[in-house]
């Protein structure tokens, strides 16, 4: 890392101190799954503070267990935030489409387009009408990319509200409930013996 | 007391003694959609161990490296060795072992996956194996257990193998089986980051950010012990 700062220094510290209350916790994959490709995908606008850049984030479900995700910042500087939702709306196509070329080499074909949700409206908008606006050319790559899958039917755009938006966790810092929610949401639990006790999570000593 | 000979790797000479070093790593992604299949599918799902993994690849170039010391022959103490296998220590060791084991599983009948290069399939009269190559560890599934078995048989005969039964350990993730599934953890790794930093004993917290960032960037002072990073 170039030049880190104090509160760099700070923010990894607290990053630790949270694994050190889940170090045991991890992710389960569950037998009665379907084999249907199902992603999330979410989009900070110019989330990072010392240039600008959004942030996108997803993750990629096979039936119900999390195969792939990310959180990562975005390589260009967005002009607007349905910018900055289709350069991850990009992002998250080019990862499904991975996935479904994994699986049809273990002889697993998708009969279904695989679905991507997200909760911005103008980014779904733009994906299903072939109007290209003005304002949308300096990103017409991404947007190409995203249309022709949808146009091919391997793959569908959904729009959800905000409430079911489980990408939330990779692209923001949430409060305490949200990220538990969420992060049990993502099928990251307890190991098996110890959610007996259902999902209450690892105290912090006070 | 064992030793090893290690070749000295930082006297080769690109496009005299190595050519290609390339040899594929792993995409995390990939283990997890081959767990999730078999899990879905009830496969069982096997850990195989390469024993001295880089001794096994065949060079393609012309090495010669001087006697090892204490093995010199005392007739030609002048004489070097032209090696014909890969050593430990040559720059091209791991890709001329990659090449020796994808090349015994093409002629087995697997393919290799165009997504991701350590991913082989097989597909037979409707029964699939599908195997992961990560250097020496080697991850084994499959719809039919007489083929998987025939498969660990052939591979032992031909190249030193552990097998290691079903997955525990996996490149640094550990697994755990339980009725509903697979369990998928990195404890171990977790408790040593926190060994390493000499965070063992601090206080948790809930959650891994600040909520308000914006506030926490306020200090822009240079950290003052850089090499910590």
């Amino acid at each position: 890392m170039h030049s880190p700062t104090e509160s760099d220094f700070a923010l990894l510290k607290r990053i630790l101190r949270y694994l050190r209350g889940t170090s045991s916790m991890g992710l389960h994959l569950y037998r009665n799954s379907n084999l249907s490709l199902v992603s999330y995908n979410d989009s900070d606008y110019a989330g990072c503070k010392d240039t600008r850049r959004s942030t996108s984030g997803f993750c990629v479900m096979l039936g119900s267990n999390v195969v792939s995700w990310s959180a990562k910042r975005q390589p260009t500087v967005s002009r607007s935030s349905t910018e900055a939702e289709y350069r991850a709306l990009a992002s998250t196509a080019f990862e499904l489409t991975w996935t479904a070329s994994v699986l049809r080499d273990l002889g697993i074909t998708q009969s279904q387009a695989a679905v991507l949700r997200c909760d911005n409206l103008s980014a779904v908008h733009l994906s299903a009408n072939p109007v290209l606006h003005n304002r949308s050319k300096h990103f017409d790559v991404d947007y190409h990319y995203v249309r022709e899958r949808v146009a091919l039917g391997v793959l569908e755009i959904q729009h959800i509200p905000a409430i079911l938006q489980l990408a939330d966790v990779f692209t923001k810092s949430l409060p305490r409930q949200s990220f538990q929610r969420l992060r049990d949401k993502l099928n990251v639990r307890l190991p098996p013996t110890l959610s007996l006790r259902g999902n209450v999570s690892v105290r912090p000593q006070a | 007391m064992k030793a090893r000979l290690v070749a000295k790797d930082f006297n080769q000479e690109a496009g005299v003694d190595f050519n290609a070093t390339y040899s594929p790593v792993v995409r995390t992604s990939t283990i997890r959609i081959v767990l999730s299949v078999a899990t879905a599918k009830d496969w069982e799902v096997t850990q195989l161990d390469v024993k001295n993994v880089f001794l096994h690849g065949d060079l393609k170039e012309n090495v010669y490296m001087v006697q090892p010391p204490g093995f010199e022959d005392v007739t030609k103490p002048t004489h070097v060795c032209s090696l014909k296998k890969a050593l430990y220590g040559l720059k091209q060791a791991p890709r001329a072992w990659f090449d020796k084991f994808s090349n015994y599983l093409l002629e087995f009948g697997f393919v290799c996956s165009k997504a991701d290069p350590s991913l082989f399939t097989y597909h037979h009269h409707g029964d699939t194996l599908v195997l992961l190559l990560y250097v020496d560890d080697i991850l084994l599934t499959g719809s039919n257990p007489t083929l998987f078995k025939s498969l660990i048989s052939d591979l032992s005969s031909r190249f030193a193998m552990k097998d290691l039964g079903n997955i525990h350990y996996f490149l640094g993730i550990q697994s755990q089986a339980h009725p509903q599934g697979l369990f998928l953890h990195q404890q171990k790794y977790t408790e040593e980051i926190l060994h390493h930093a000499n965070m063992t004993t601090c206080n948790p917290v809930h959650t891994p950010l600040p909520l308000r960032l914006d506030q926490v960037f306020q200090d822009t002072k240079p950290f003052s012990e850089p090499s910590y990073f």
